[in-house]
């Protein structure tokens, strides 16, 4: 299997970082050149244009940004912290609990600002029960958490669909966006960035760690890591991240789960390269699926959720097809 | 304090363990010293990997103490611990398998700084330790491509790569075919008998375990256990009890070879 050297890897996710993001302010209803584009962000450009790319375009884009980073980042997490390749950020039952209050908050008639508070809430009781639950005595293990936490998503899945059932047919369209994920309400998302940058600088530093981890406990043990700290802060750490991608944008599927497997056929296993590397394809990916969804069945809007898969399942399968060879 | 013997590199001082309401040790006092080298024999479900974890410090014991160079483990980090013990493991798991040289390269790890790479000393010593057990030549395969002695020498390649003082080795000859389990025995020796380390093995083959080790620790279940040199512990009453099924100790070629019966 191919190695690609640091260098070359990371210079061409942050080429494809910066073309996702001139392609996001440059397509849309009025489009702009590239070059406009650029000019507006480094102080040029005219009043029309700086209202376009700064004001309407630009937050959108980094929240796509910013949910995607954290999705990617907080799948690399739990597949360690549950030695399982199928685990996404949601396999705990952090968003199934964002969505219920969220959709709470939307089967009453609650505006934004409420089903993002229902969302993170709900994302956090989640978080909390799993743990309490899963923990018993003596400690979980990475089989205990992961049953807990799927039997609560089911769980909390199960309410979904009873809401769904009961909602009136004037929240049942925007209930569904934010199950799909959606973010055509995105603002500036300060926070979310502000918490994509904390999780990847408490990361980084137990990158090698993780190397281990994801070898068991024992051998990770035996090699001097302190595993329990290190199981709980993941656990803490990948949750938050859920909770606050979830909080921005909805139940975004597939990024999570992908992106890190796309990253390990093309560089390898060491999270020293796939943690910052998750955040970088996982942020470029969300910014070119909300791109298309929200331009090319314009002036409709397509759940972005429903367009990372779109885009991520046949990438997948060429890169698993092309590492088998 | 000049003239003292050395201090052992690992020691236990009453020593009791137990798991699951069942004793493995009781009272034990086993000293490890530079250059010996330690056969642990038991029936299966005896505690043997129990007993071996726990000197590892991976698991608390029930009662008294273990020391490394004379300090009490559970005083040192566990970083400390892995720069000075390391560990054979039965069983390797690899859900997300690495390269076999980035996988003998995590020996590394207790002693590289936390903000460090592996420089390319620590990659020479992997190398060299991925010669050792004949797995030079796989260096750039992938871990879930290996056979099953090959995946249990990049174990033991791993172990070697971590150079602790103690190799405290579970079962090292599994899956081994004939040629390497001689080859990685005599190895061990040399790595106790020439570098000066402590190697501590369980084993199931009473044969190899009477040629290459010179204590041996005979766990008979119940807490139960007898410790000695190798000559004096391997008689017929003992291996009798050890294993419940009578072995007789035939004269062949200058030496004894141990038959069960």
């Amino acid at each position: 299997m191919p190695r690609v050297a640091a260098l070359p890897f990371f210079g061409s996710l942050l080429v494809l970082v910066a073309l996702s993001f001139v392609v996001a302010l440059a397509w849309g209803s009025v489009p702009l050149s590239p070059r406009l584009v650029i000019a507006t962000l480094f102080g040029g450009g005219d009043e029309f244009s700086r209202t376009v790319v700064l004001e309407l375009r630009l937050p959108r884009a980094l929240a796509a940004f910013a949910t995607g980073g954290l999705l990617a980042l907080a799948g690399a997490l739990m597949q360690v912290l549950l030695r399982n390749p199928l685990a996404d950020p949601y396999i705990l039952g952090v968003s199934g609990g964002a969505a219920v209050f969220a959709l709470g908050a939307i089967m009453l008639g609650l505006g934004g600002l409420w089903i993002g508070a229902g969302a993170f809430a709900g994302a956090l009781t989640s978080t909390f029960a799993v743990f309490a639950l899963a923990h018993g005595r003596g400690g979980w293990t990475p089989t205990r958490l992961l049953l807990t936490g799927v039997v609560v998503a089911a769980g909390w899945g199960a309410v979904i669909s009873l809401m769904l059932a009961l909602g009136s047919d004037g929240s049942l369209r925007s209930m569904l966006f934010w199950l799909m994920g959606d973010l055509s309400h995105a603002t500036l998302p300060t926070g979310g960035l502000a918490v994509l940058a904390l999780g990847i600088a408490l990361a980084m530093p137990f990158a090698r760690s993780l190397n281990i981890l994801a070898r068991g406990e024992l051998q990770a043990g035996a090699l001097g890591v302190a595993v329990r700290p290190l199981n709980i802060g993941l656990y803490v750490v990948a949750s938050l991240l859920t909770a606050s991608a979830v909080t921005m944008a909805g139940a975004i599927g597939f990024v999570g789960l992908v992106v890190p497997h796309m990253l390990r056929l093309v560089t390898g296993t060491d999270h020293r390269r796939l943690l910052p590397g998750a955040v970088l394809l996982g942020g470029a990916l969300l910014i070119t699926a909300d791109t298309l969804a929200r331009s090319v069945l314009a002036p409709q809007q397509l759940p972005v959720g429903v367009v990372t898969a779109l885009i991520g399942v046949p990438l997948f399968l060429y890169l698993l097809h092309r590492a088998r060879q | 304090m000049t003239h003292g013997a050395p201090l052992p590199l690992l020691e236990t001082r009453e020593l009791s363990v137990g798991i699951g309401g069942k004793s493995v040790c009781r009272g034990l006092d086993l000293r490890l010293q530079a250059g010996q080298c330690l056969g642990i024999l038991g029936q299966n479900g005896v505690g043997k990997t129990t007993l071996l974890h726990t000197l590892a410090g991976l698991r608390p014991a029930e009662s008294g103490s273990i020391l490394l160079r004379g300090a009490p483990l559970e005083q040192l980090s566990r970083r400390r611990v892995a720069q000075q013990v390391g560990l054979l493991m039965q069983e390797h798991e690899d859900p997300f398998p690495a390269l076999v040289l980035e996988t003998a390269l995590v020996g590394r790890h207790p002693h590289i700084e936390f903000w460090q790479w592996e420089s390319a000393s620590d990659i020479r010593v992997a190398r060299a330790a991925l010669d050792a057990v004949d797995l030079s030549e796989l260096e750039t395969r992938s871990v879930n491509t290996l056979s099953g002695g090959e995946r249990q020498r990049l174990g033991l390649a791993t172990v070697i790569t971590q150079d602790p003082d103690v190799f405290l080795l579970d079962e090292p000859t599994n899956h081994l075919d004939l040629q390497h389990e001689i080859d990685l025995l005599r190895m061990l020796v040399r790595f106790a008998r020439e570098g000066g380390k402590g190697v501590a093995m369980t084993l199931h083959d009473i044969n190899l375990a009477a040629r290459f080790c010179d204590r041996l620790l005979l766990m008979f279940g119940d807490g139960e256990t007898l410790l000695g040199a190798t000559a004096d512990i391997l008689t017929a009453d003992n291996l009798h009890r050890l294993f419940g099924v009578p072995v007789a100790a035939v004269q062949w070629d200058g030496g004894t070879v141990y038959v069960p019966q």
